[in-house]
């Protein structure tokens, strides 16, 4: 082999590192400009103290196999927190708090999904997976909610799901599927209409699907049981886990603002007409008027809805990968509207999907304008 | 939540059955119901936002019904208009078609109401 023939390979994959490092300092660096600047150091969020020391007593309870610690925060799986406690741990031993070494971990995570975005979208093309990096390391809900811990964590393993899904490795694909479930329960209706979405589009042979959507919820639903140990055995656990998630579950749900569905239920329950005709309005004001409180926040929701537009008017057919940004789109919107959460943190799982379908949809509408006779 | 289920049950396999009658490819039909609803909320959001004083004022206006009605309004529009935008994206054939999936939604809405009232 020539020297210029050796040389090449090693050169490429240089210039890759130093990439890679740049594509993630980048958004890492403006993450903790944001913690610095807006003294995010001093201010405590009460859910991150809560986190922190549940993923200790996790970590403590699987050392001493006593399981009753995972009842503490069980409405959220385990893995987010267990990871950040092994971050504190970790940081502790460095002289870092507990509460740093969590906004570290979590500012790297959303870093690393701007370069999951960039893999993801340059199989595309190259300019494509810049423009989609770029939207999503600049988007200031990304920046602003980079401590939503479950979120953060929630969306990066989904970022790489998709990766994994387009790439076709099917198996891995489910198993990362099921890290994200483990990091936050809306990931299984992403990664179900991500697969729904691909395969409904792609189509192909009954048996091909089939096999295919077994490949990746066979590994996700084992990766699930087995990384939660609320669904494990009430034998093993000397309580019933499916109990305690049920009730934890229930009580979130109903703590928070009232859904359409309970005005319904109320309305059904209801014996004076009056009241029924009240309720019923509230359900259909519920239902009818869902707010997104993200457009006065981000670029990012109008990039999506003009690319939309572009595409319809263009008739410019979907690639895999903005199917299956669509399928992670549709997911979440809908059980954002279902639960009615209208928080704005709930929003940064949203913005990986937006900004693949933005930066594919602005380079190929160009693309398009320039191929047009 | 057995009602829910039941209706968003119905509704897909009549939707199906629409979609075998006007030869449509029914995956691809399938796929454009929650992109339709989904997009729709979004469209609906930027509607909404619109109403002077915005999310919070439209909802807690005095007048509930006149709240009511032009959430209603805002929504039918968005969705008519996602399913549109939806059925021109994937490529399906009719335009008629892309315009179902909303009016469905609509439909399977007022059924769970006319049963509420009824029962």
């Amino acid at each position: 082999m020539s020297l210029a023939g050796h040389q090449l390979p090693r050169t490429r994959t240089t210039h890759s590192i130093i990439l890679g490092l740049l594509l993630f300092a980048v958004p890492f660096a403006l993450r903790s400009v944001w913690y610095l600047d807006t003294g995010l150091m001093t201010t405590v969020n009460p859910d991150e103290l809560l986190y922190i020391s549940a993923g200790t007593q996790y970590l403590a309870g699987l050392w001493q196999k006593n399981f009753t610690a995972f009842q503490v925060n069980a409405e959220h799986p385990p893995l987010s927190k267990i990871l950040t406690a092994l971050s504190a741990t970790v940081g502790a031993s460095v002289g870092i708090s507990g509460l740093m070494s969590m906004r570290v971990l979590d500012a790297a995570l959303g870093s690393l999904t701007c370069v999951l975005l960039f893999l993801l979208v340059s199989q595309v093309s190259r300019r494509a997976g810049y423009l989609a990096w770029a939207l999503i390391a600049f988007d200031p809900i990304s920046i602003r909610f980079a401590t939503a811990s479950l979120d953060v964590t929630m969306t990066f393993f989904l970022a790489l799901f998709t990766f994994l899904l387009i790439s076709k490795r099917y198996a891995l694909a489910g198993a990362i599927g099921g890290l994200a479930t483990l990091s936050k329960y809306p990931a299984v209706a992403v990664v179900l209409f991500s697969v729904f979405f691909l395969f409904a589009w792609e189509g192909g042979n009954k048996s091909q699907v089939i096999r295919r959507i077994g490949a990746i919820c066979i590994p996700m639903a084992a990766v699930i049981l087995i990384g939660n140990p609320l669904l494990w055995p009430s034998q093993l656990l000397g309580y019933s886990g499916i109990d305690v998630l049920s009730r934890a579950t229930y009580s979130t749900l109903l703590g928070g603002e009232p859904t359409f569905f309970s005005f319904l239920t109320e309305a059904l329950r209801s014996s004076n007409p009056e009241a029924q005709r009240n309720l019923l309005q509230y359900f259909g004001l519920y239902l009818f008027v869902f707010y997104f409180p993200f457009f006065s926040s981000s670029y990012l929701p109008w990039t999506f809805v003009v690319s939309l537009f572009v595409r319809a008017r263009r008739r410019v057919l979907p690639l895999p990968v903005e199917i299956v940004s669509l399928g992670w789109f549709c997911a979440l919107v809908l059980v954002l509207w279902l639960v009615t959460k209208k928080g704005d943190y709930y929003t940064v799982s949203l913005m990986p999907p937006l900004a693949t379908i933005s930066g594919t949809g602005i380079l190929r509408y160009f693309a398009v304008k320039r191929n047009a006779p | 939540m057995l009602l829910e289920i039941s209706l968003a049950m119905a509704s897909v396999l009549l939707l199906i059955a629409a979609a075998r009658t006007l030869k449509v490819q029914t995956s691809l039909y399938i796929l454009a119901i929650p992109i339709t609803i989904a997009v729709g909320l979004f469209i609906d959001s930027i509607l909404v936002s619109l109403y002077p004083g915005g999310f919070q004022s439209l909802v807690n206006s005095p007048s509930r019904e006149r709240a009511f009605s032009i959430g209603t309004l805002a929504f039918l529009v968005s969705l008519v208009g996602s399913g549109v935008l939806t059925g021109k994206m994937l490529g399906l054939k009719s335009k008629w078609i892309t315009i179902l999936p909303g009016t469905l939604l609509v439909v399977l809405i007022g059924v769970a109401m006319l049963i509420s009232i009824l029962s």
